[in-house]
């Protein structure tokens, strides 16, 4: 358990050490020894017979009441968790979808609704008001039971790939049914196999895959797609009004930048040159307490997921105020409406008390911190796309096939996931080496926050960390997109929620290829993952067909026959493989490793 | 008594069911759904702390020859023979001396009752295991006469020699 090492940070832990606030770390010590058989996923406690344990010694007990061994029982768990990351996913979705309805013509980008609608293989029907209709109705279709495949894998993955998941049995018929079929299956006396339970957790993560695709696909035409631009990542103290934004809730997000700019005169009136509302604690759910103690923050919305329950206790502390609407259900904070007919009323009212409290503030002067660092983010799929096509208008993916098959760029790594305060892996050691060795890095997530922080995701990380092939590309897109210098050594995607856009890029890759993601020269890392929703990421992105390094074993290990299946079996199945490796330098081995394998497979340089 | 509890450290796995059970026994209702209603709450003389990579559950070896014993100004803790110190509440004046001396950390001064709290083998009949071991699920902790511990060991020392020479 270390406290991130950057001098920022260690300042603001005193801070909170002074003051006596505990905050994660305190209670991660306080956890510590964690029980074992949880770690090894060998405890269950599905029904009031348990709770069981299986002795992994075989001393005591190797079954539970009912008679499940250490297999099932950890395979229960783990099917568990990836229902419950997909059932995370799924409400994301079905939040952008209620928006999507809620906005109606008013969305950003009208005009991407037909490519959307095309892709799912319909034709698009006549007129804006119609489109929206025919998107929103075959995004409903995705949520219950029905006899298709859902469109958003159809469509989003290559056809070797849906054979694969086809024959495995594995091509989740609903998004919500696959949640309900893997708790019902691993409910006590269902399904006892655990090779079964465990292909239904695959499936329910390909369901999850789903969900994000649709989300994405969803937050592009409400919002428009985002476009790579260099941005702040934390407040500046003083002079500007802070309202950080916690968990996702894009509508929420989006109203309060709309109430700014309304009251963005009143607020000079003040003393304030204008409000800015961004990520709240740098994008990283582990640092939310810490980032209290900065004292500039003048409001807080938590809007679900990753909003830790301690943050209200801390932030009476600080005095400041905490707004959600609803989904995040954290007690003590001020609750509003959470329809999306009241966003626009919501975000005023909070914009309003942010505006009080810096008034306040100017009579009690917070600490400053240092300068805030800059990072380019804003990167998708489909900016990507569209700043190579600079390059090659004709066939934008060309460029970035070149490169590959030449060598220049050995393959692709995704490096992304959340912070684990018990896993302090080095992110930007591994990213340094990664990148050292030409491997194009993408990034999304709570991961993503920590390179920005240091100052990774700038055009000066790539000069200084790139190696010769990579830095040559990164310019050339750098110059073609006008970003202001070469691309930053990792292209932010976004949101946890949005490392699906390295799928679609992945498939888009594979396609012109013509090969399956199998083969593809591309793995997943998520060195510090933490929540269900990383474990249905993962699983998923396995069941695509890549190698998915952990920074810790899946909590399974208590079975060895479901550790051999993640780790090896799924391989000949799939193609996709878990990698837990604790010792970054071992990790980038191992997926510069996997890399070197593909590239020889497809008949490239391996080296 | 010469029973003592002993502790296999690498078999622990931290799941902490031997302090609930310790607590439970020195409750008033010896339930743990009322033992977390009493107040004040009993607590457990049993520690399991981090030593990665292991687990090491610590309680009160009852030595022989205690320095709980020896620093005891008043007489409330005292030496019953082989395999068990106990301290005798309200002979205890909280001089916290026992907590100070003791090499294992494994006597705790309660301060509201101002008495020194460790393990007193109270949780047990004299025909029984206490409550910490019989809660281990994996055998870390077993409950064992000192003399037999002692075979034990020379048992599995010969079988390895055995091996070694053959």
């Amino acid at each position: 358990m270390k406290i991130p090492s950057d001098p920022g940070i260690q300042a603001l832990w005193e801070r909170a050490c002074n003051l006596g606030i505990e905050t994660v770390w305190d209670r991660c010590q306080a956890q510590l020894p964690q029980c074992g058989f949880g770690e090894l996923g060998i405890c269950c406690h599905n029904c009031s017979q348990g709770p069981c344990r299986i002795d992994p010694f075989g001393n005591g007990p190797r079954s539970g009441v009912c008679g499940a061994g250490r297999d099932t029982i950890a395979a229960v768990n783990f099917v568990r968790a990836v229902a419950a990351g997909t059932a995370a996913l799924s409400a994301h979705a079905k939040g952008l979808l209620r928006l999507l309805c809620a906005t109606g013509e008013g969305i950003k980008d009208i005009g991407g609704l037909k490519p959307i609608i095309e892709r799912l293989g319909l034709a698009p029907a006549a007129g804006p008001a119609a489109r929206l209709q025919q998107l929103a109705d075959a995004a409903r279709a995705e949520f219950g039971y029905r006899d298709e495949p859902l469109a958003w894998i159809e469509t989003a993955l290559t056809q070797g790939r849906i054979e694969v998941l086809g024959k495995a049995g594995v091509l989740p018929r609903g998004i919500d049914s696959a949640i309900a079929d893997s708790l019902q299956r691993s409910a006590m006396g269902a399904d006892s196999d655990p090779l079964d339970l465990l292909l239904s957790g695959v499936k329910c993560a390909v369901a999850g895959f789903a969900a994000s695709r649709l989300a994405s696909d969803l937050n592009d035409v409400v919002f428009g797609t985002p476009q790579p631009a260099a941005a702040r990542i934390a407040p500046i103290a003083g002079n500007e009004v802070n309202i950080g934004v916690q968990g996702f809730d894009p509508a929420l997000k989006q109203s309060l930048a709309i109430a700014a700019g309304e009251l963005a005169e009143e607020a000079k009136v003040f003393g304030a040159t204008g409000f800015n509302v961004m990520e709240f604690a740098w994008g990283q759910a582990i640092l939310q307490e810490l980032a209290l103690f900065t004292g500039v923050w003048d409001a807080l919305v938590v809007t679900g997921q990753c909003s830790y329950p301690s943050l209200p206790g801390a932030a009476a502390r600080t005095g400041t105020k905490i707004f959600t609407v609803g989904r995040a259900g954290v007690p003590g904070v001020y609750q509003l409406d959470p329809k999306e007919s009241e966003a626009g009323e919501n975000g005023r009212k909070i914009v309003r008390e942010a505006l009080e409290a810096f008034k306040a503030r100017q009579d009690n002067p917070a600490p400053t911190s240092a300068e805030a660092p800059r990072a380019v983010t804003g990167f998708s799929n489909s900016s990507i796309l569209t700043a190579l096509a600079e390059l090659n208008p004709a066939d934008p993916l060309q460029f970035l096939l070149e490169n590959i098959v030449k060598g220049r760029i050995r393959g692709i790594a995704l490096l992304s996931g959340c912070n684990n305060i018990k896993l302090p892996l080095d992110f930007l050691l591994m990213a340094k080496e990664l990148a050292q060795r030409d491997i194009l890095l993408l990034t999304a997530g709570c991961g993503a926050g920590t390179f920005a922080r240091h100052g990774m995701l700038t055009p000066e990380a790539t000069r200084e960390f790139a190696g010769p092939g990579l830095k040559a590309f990164l310019a050339a897109a750098g110059e073609a997109s006008a970003t202001g210098g070469p691309w930053p050594l990792l292209l932010h995607l976004g949101a946890c929620l949005d490392t699906c856009r390295a799928i679609a890029l992945a498939v888009d890759l594979a396609n012109k290829l013509g090969v399956d993601l199998n083969r593809l020269p591309m793995v997943v890392s998520l060195p510090e993952y933490s929540s269900e929703r990383a474990i249905t990421f993962a699983v998923s992105a396995l069941a695509l067909g890549l190698p998915v390094h952990l920074g810790a074993a899946p909590p399974v290990m208590g079975s060895n026959l479901l550790a051999g299946i993640l780790t090896g079996g799924f391989k000949d199945l799939f193609g996709g493989y878990f990698l837990p490796e604790s010792d970054p330098h071992q990790a980038v081995e191992k997926l510069s490793d996997a890399i070197g394998q593909r590239r020889k497979g497809l008949g490239l340089n391996a080296s | 008594m010469d029973y003592d509890i002993a502790i296999q450290y690498e078999l622990c796995l931290g799941c902490h069911s031997c302090e609930l059970a310790c607590a439970v026994a020195h409750s008033g209702s010896r339930t743990l759904r009322g033992a977390i209603e009493e107040t004040p709450f009993a607590s457990a003389r049993i520690f399991v702390e981090p030593a990665p990579p292991y687990k090491l559950p610590l309680t009160c070896r009852h030595c022989q020859d205690a320095p709980c014993v020896d620093a005891c100004s008043t007489g409330a803790m005292r030496s019953e023979g082989p395999g068990l110190v106990s301290n005798a509440a309200g002979t205890c004046v909280g001089c916290w001396m026992c907590v100070m001396v003791c090499p294992y950390g494994v006597v705790r001064p309660d301060y509201r009752s101002r008495q020194a709290v460790k393990c007193n083998r109270e949780c047990v009949g004299s025909a029984t295991v206490p409550a910490c071991v019989q809660a281990c699920p994996t055998g870390a902790l077993t409950f064992v006469a000192g003399d037999n511990w002692a075979k034990e060991r020379r048992a599995s020392y010969v079988r390895g020699f055995r091996k070694f020479q053959v």
